[in-house]
């Protein structure tokens, strides 16, 4: 207990932090990507395909930037 | 005739009459279990500090942002999963067949296919009380031979969607009967 109320964010924690971050990011960004690849292949409606893939992408990438800038801050 | 192609392996004079999805009160109800998922962050949010208030003090502060962060990215995810599956699902009547295309998952895709000539019967159903509220229900089309029935689980007006395939069979078995 007390160990962790002197807890300190350390260079190891902050390499394990950042390995777990961009692990997260790249299985998302897997399946996101392929997701996108999959609907603009056989979507039927090329517009509709194309506009909601553009719209998860900029969700996405907000969000993976917000993460990337909260990970820079520990 | 330029006919636009929806669909791979569509003729040139393949003519699209009309296409199937599932009926929305199904994506509505995914959409629901979904959006539980993001209530838990707000509750996380609002409750939380309450009752672990250490967990928002620096350090601490940070690694929940951040496995905050992760969770939305899972959350917009799984909604864009979900819609381009509901989306890609779909049954698809032209003037010489039936084509039934099934996402199975991002990966998993069946397509079948079943020409107009090889159907022996097509019968709709609605059953219960949301059905019949909303309007949704099944239509199975009998094959010739030993081939699987088709069957259009919990589409929207079942009972339009048998009389189209009955007049688009007509074309190749003789007039429709009567009703």
């Amino acid at each position: 207990m007390q160990e962790f109320n002197t807890f300190n964010p350390s260079t190891l924690t902050q390499t394990i932090t950042g390995f777990v971050f961009y692990a997260v990011i790249i299985l998302i960004t897997f399946f996101g990507f392929s997701t996108v690849f999959v609907l603009i292949k056989n979507g039927r409606s090329r517009a509709l395909s194309f506009a909601v893939a553009v719209l998860y992408l900029v969700f996405f990438l907000t969000i993976a930037a917000q993460g990337v800038g909260i990970l820079n801050s520990i | 005739m330029n006919i636009k192609k929806l669909f791979p392996g569509q003729q040139d004079d393949e003519e699209i009459i009309l296409i199937v999805r599932e009926h929305w009160f199904f994506m509505f109800t995914r959409v629901l279990a979904w959006f539980l998922f993001v209530l838990v962050l707000f509750m996380f949010d609002k409750y939380a500090p309450q009752y672990i208030p250490r967990l928002f003090e620096e350090p601490y502060l940070n690694f929940v942002n951040l496995g905050k962060n992760i969770y939305v990215m899972f959350l917009i995810l799984g909604l864009f999963m979900l819609w381009t599956i509901y989306y890609l699902n779909v049954q698809i009547i032209t003037n010489r067949r039936i084509v039934d295309i099934w996402q199975k998952g991002i990966f998993s895709q069946r397509i079948s296919e079943l020409t107009l000539p090889n159907v022996e019967d097509v019968t709709s159903e609605v059953r219960g009380f949301w059905s019949t509220v909303l309007g949704y229900g099944n239509v199975e089309v009998q094959t010739a031979g030993e081939k699987e029935n088709f069957i259009f689980q919990n589409i929207p007006e079942p009972r339009e969607v048998e009389k189209l395939i009955i007049n688009q069979t007509g074309h190749y078995h003789g007039p429709a009967g009567n009703e």
